[in-house]
């Protein structure tokens, strides 16, 4: 196998047509404002170098390459091919081996899925989709004549004296006698989900998504249950499932996107708890004009979404914090199918289609945090791979090892795999403190890095400012130009109080591009150090109620951090006669009680469970996300008793509806029912 | 009973029972029935009702059913409106606590419609009855229910609407039913258990219905 190495080339189509626009600079205003507007719909282009590797198995006759996306586990690549008679091989390799011409991958023999599944019909069986999760190999396939999934699973593939075509070594996992297909296989909160489409079943049946709680099943006695959602069983079918692992901004959740040709597609979600939710959020989904959500990623806390419209074209969306954008420079009008993958690498995401002509998008998420800067650019690569003869299959990326891989069957379908040269992809693993916003508590920040290819690497601040807004100069900066080894994690420590002081900070790790003209996958870090403490919010309402109080206060302001929440502070207070004074004073009757109300926006609370008719003393201090508290609030007195309805001020007891039948007075409680002969 | 309501209830009586020339004129209408539905408005005059239900929309709806008694038509009503506030403390400020009231009013009553001629476009009317409303208010800890007695007056108006489109006005003839109106009404309610203290829904009804003759 060869790998020629080359930098990777970067070519800005829309500088070009600004150079030519530079002629008509003296035309004046009007021609500058065209060309603004015009290089705005500009389609930009990226280059890519790819190479191709010739290990044995890869390129011979009779060959073709599965659509489906190659697995890797602990360092080992798993490529499913299959031959005319439709039987699949399995490859399997090194990944580290591909640098080395002299090494051989080996070629697993010809997997009988027909012995796998006990039946002698191999062309009846496909593969619908696999995966690996903790060590474990999955693989869902198919039955036409039947029309029944399976799930298929095997222990530790990288085993040496494992035999991958060995029927013993794979065991059937999924739910008994289902039907369909299992188009998708996902890990979410440590439950294996697997989506299932059936579209000759009943709306009720046509698409369950089944999970299981133990990790990787891998017994026929694993215990199934389906998400019960008949909304989402009606769909047409579940054409994307996504995890999304982050926290922020609201915490780990599995999307689920769907496809319906007439009523517009749907996008769900499933929480930790199971608990399958719709979500509906203007900008991104048009049940006019949407059909299908294509794809799913993330990254930095958002989501991106691709939705298929019903006149062909597509929509890459993005999501910050709930609220859906279109990114400008994604122009795919053309009918497209469904993008092959939607990849991860360092500070890009990645799509392949194939098409007549296929297609590599690139999408730039880099400073997404201000959402900034998102854009989207076709990849071009060098030697025209994707050209019209070609069909790319999949694409594939491996960010420990940097390399974006291609699986492309050319004009003899012929399969081959094609990869970039090794990529300065960078890692951010660990934060210290984990939280954005911190305070003095802590000495140190610091995080762990690593990268995929040894190289000098900077650390720079890109903003820095203090609370009022103002610039601090002292980390412009900061760089660590070490050699870096590609498995060697690295820390970056700044002492706290002494190396910066209060205020925002952001930077980026990159790659120095002097050392071979390689672009960066930067990756970037953002703090705040605040110690200042947020002004005291202010009790301004105070309403009673049955064994309940209605708190209500001013809202305020902290400039770094921003206030994360409100405490409530309350304690049963009495009244007794000062011995100095003679007056009646508030005297503590009880120990203090406090309630974090958990949000920054809502300035009312209802204290609840609290007894009739006694005396509450109520403050309140707000909190700053770095953790600082205000000092408290003027106490105010609460005091909760039922209120009185009309008849209770009327005096009125209630009567009979017919006084000459039942002529008692009759009070209705709610706990008993008296009455007065 | 305060001395200017009774001179208003007397005077209203003695108008129904005064008008007897229009009689004649209402031989030759072959409807012995009514029956008509009602929308309108309902201000309850006492001023504690402000403090508990005091941003709500004050509609109130009515059924009617009447048969015609010589020159009166005797008619038994009933009605329902519903009331949404909240509870107050002891300085009349809203608290936490919810409060709902229910009222379902019924009645009886005798109506005199000035009516001269067949095919009336105009016919002014006059009424009084007796009421018994019931009622129910839910607060928080407490459900408080029964009835309260009353009586009230009326005066309306019924704008015959068969002129509007004389086709189906005979269509629906054929089947029954004579004429269809159009009717305003403003009556005003005495329900307080004829003087009790404690609860009073006193208060006019502003209304308006479709009635129909058969």
């Amino acid at each position: 196998m060869i790998f020629l190495k080359k930098e990777l080339k970067f070519k800005q189509l829309s500088s070009g047509i600004f150079g030519n626009m530079l002629q008509y600079f003296l035309v004046g205003a009007f021609l500058f404002s065209s060309v603004f507007i015009f290089s705005n719909f500009c389609l930009a282009e990226t280059s890519l170098k790819f190479y191709e590797a010739n290990k044995p198995g890869f390129n011979e006759d009779n060959k073709y390459q599965s659509a489906l996306a190659p697995v890797v586990v602990e360092g080992w690549m798993y490529i499913f091919t299959y031959n005319e008679n439709e039987a699949y091989h399995l490859l399997r390799g090194s990944i580290d081996d591909l640098e080395d011409p002299n090494s051989v991958w080996e070629e697993e023999e010809e997997i009988s899925l027909a012995e796998v599944l006990g039946d002698n019909d191999s062309e009846s069986i496909k593969i619908t989709a696999w995966g690996a999760y903790n060590n474990y190999l999955y693989l869902a396939t198919h039955e036409n004549d039947d029309n029944k999934a399976y799930l298929w699973c095997l222990e530790d593939p990288n085993l040496a004296d494992h035999n991958l075509t060995d029927p013993n070594g794979w065991g059937s996992v999924g739910p008994d006698g289902i039907s369909g297909k299992i188009n998708h296989l996902e890990v979410f909160y440590d439950r294996l989900y697997i989506a299932v489409n059936d579209p000759d079943a009943t709306e009720e049946k046509k698409n369950v998504l089944w999970y299981s709680d133990e990790e990787t099943p891998s017994s026929s006695d694993v215990d199934w249950e389906s998400i019960d959602c008949p909304e989402l069983k009606a769909n047409k079918a579940i054409s994307s499932l996504y995890p999304y692992e982050e926290d922020y901004p609201f915490g780990k959740r599995l999307y689920i996107g769907t496809e319906n040709e007439n009523n517009g597609c749907e996008l769900w979600y499933l929480t930790e708890d199971n608990e399958i939710k719709f979500l509906k959020k203007k900008g991104l989904i048009d049940k006019k004009t949407n059909t299908s959500v294509l794809a799913m990623s993330s990254a930095d806390g958002i989501l991106y979404i691709i939705t298929q419209n019903s006149d062909g074209s597509q929509l890459l969306n993005y999501s910050k914090e709930g609220v859906f954008f279109k990114v400008p420079s994604w122009e795919v009008t053309s009918q497209l199918n469904s993008p092959l993958s939607f990849v991860k690498l360092g500070s890009y995401l990645f799509l392949g289609f194939d098409e007549d002509e296929d297609q590599i998008w690139r999408v730039n998420y880099f400073d997404s945090t201000l959402c900034k800067n998102i854009t989207a650019e076709k990849v071009k690569d060098n030697d025209e791979l994707l050209d019209a003869d070609n069909h790319l299959r999949w694409v594939f990326a491996d960010s420990n090892n940097g390399y974006l891989y291609l699986g492309i069957e050319d004009d003899s379908e012929k399969f081959g795999l094609w990869r970039t040269a090794q990529l300065p992809i960078i890692k951010i693993f660990s934060i210290s403190p984990s939280e954005k916003a911190f305070n003095d508590s802590f000495d140190t920040f610091k995080f762990e890095w690593k990268t995929s290819k040894r190289g000098n690497y900077n650390i720079k601040f890109d903003e820095c400012f203090d609370s009022d807004g103002e610039v601090i100069n002292e980390l412009e900066n900061v760089k660590d130009s070490n050699v870096v080894d590609a498995l060697e994690h690295r820390t970056f420590s700044l002492e706290i109080g002494t190396d910066f002081k209060e205020g925002k900070y952001k930077g980026h790790v990159d790659y120095d591009p002097n050392q071979d003209g390689m672009e960066s996958y930067p990756v970037q870090f953002s703090f705040i150090y605040d110690t200042t403490a947020p002004p005291t919010p202010e009790i301004t309402e105070i309403i009673s109620g049955n064994e309940r109080l209605k708190i209500t206060w001013t809202p305020v302001e902290d400039k770094l951090s921003g206030i994360d929440e409100y405490v409530l502070w309350y304690k049963e207070a009495s009244k007794e006669q000062d011995p100095n004074s003679g007056e009646d004073v508030e005297r503590n009757a009880d120990e203090e009680k406090s309630i974090n109300t958990g949000s920054s926006e809502e300035c009312e609370y209802f204290i609840k469970d609290l007894v009739n008719g006694k005396r509450y003393l109520i403050t309140v201090s707000a909190k700053d996300k770095a953790g600082n508290e205000s000092s408290r609030s003027e106490s105010h007195i609460g005091i909760p008793k039922p209120g009185k309805g009309l008849m209770e001020l009327l005096g009125e007891d209630g009567e009979c509806f017919i006084r000459a039948v039942c002529p008692s007075r009759v009070i209705w409680n709610t706990s008993s029912v008296k009455s007065e002969m | 009973m305060i001395i200017k309501e009774k001179i208003i209830y007397i005077t209203l009586l003695c108008i129904l029972f005064s008008l007897p020339s229009f009689h004649n004129v209402r031989a030759e209408n072959q409807s012995k029935y009514t029956t008509s539905l009602w929308a309108g408005y309902y201000q309850p005059h006492d001023s504690l009702f402000e403090k508990v239900y005091s941003d709500n929309e004050r509609c109130v709806v009515f059924f009617e059913f009447s048969r015609k008694i010589f020159k009166f038509e005797a008619s038994l009503g009933v009605g329902g409106t519903y009331f949404r506030g909240y509870a107050v403390d002891e300085e009349d400020q809203p608290t936490l606590d919810k409060a709902e009231l229910g009222v379902v009013p019924s009645y009886l009553q005798l109506c005199y419609p000035l009516q001269y001629k067949i095919n009336q476009r105009v016919v002014p009317y006059l009424g009084a009855g007796f009421d018994a409303w019931a009622y129910r208010e839910k607060t928080e800890g407490e459900k408080v229910e029964g009835v309260k007695y009353g009586y009230h007056g009326l005066l309306g108006l019924r704008l015959l609407l068969d002129w509007l489109d004389p086709k189906a006005a005979n269509w629906i003839q054929k089947e029954g039913i004579e004429n269809t109106y159009l009717v305003f009404e403003a009556r005003h309610n005495r329900i307080n258990n004829f003087g009790e203290n404690k609860l009073d829904l006193t208060g006019p009804i502003y209304k308006v219905g479709i009635l129909i003759e058969y």
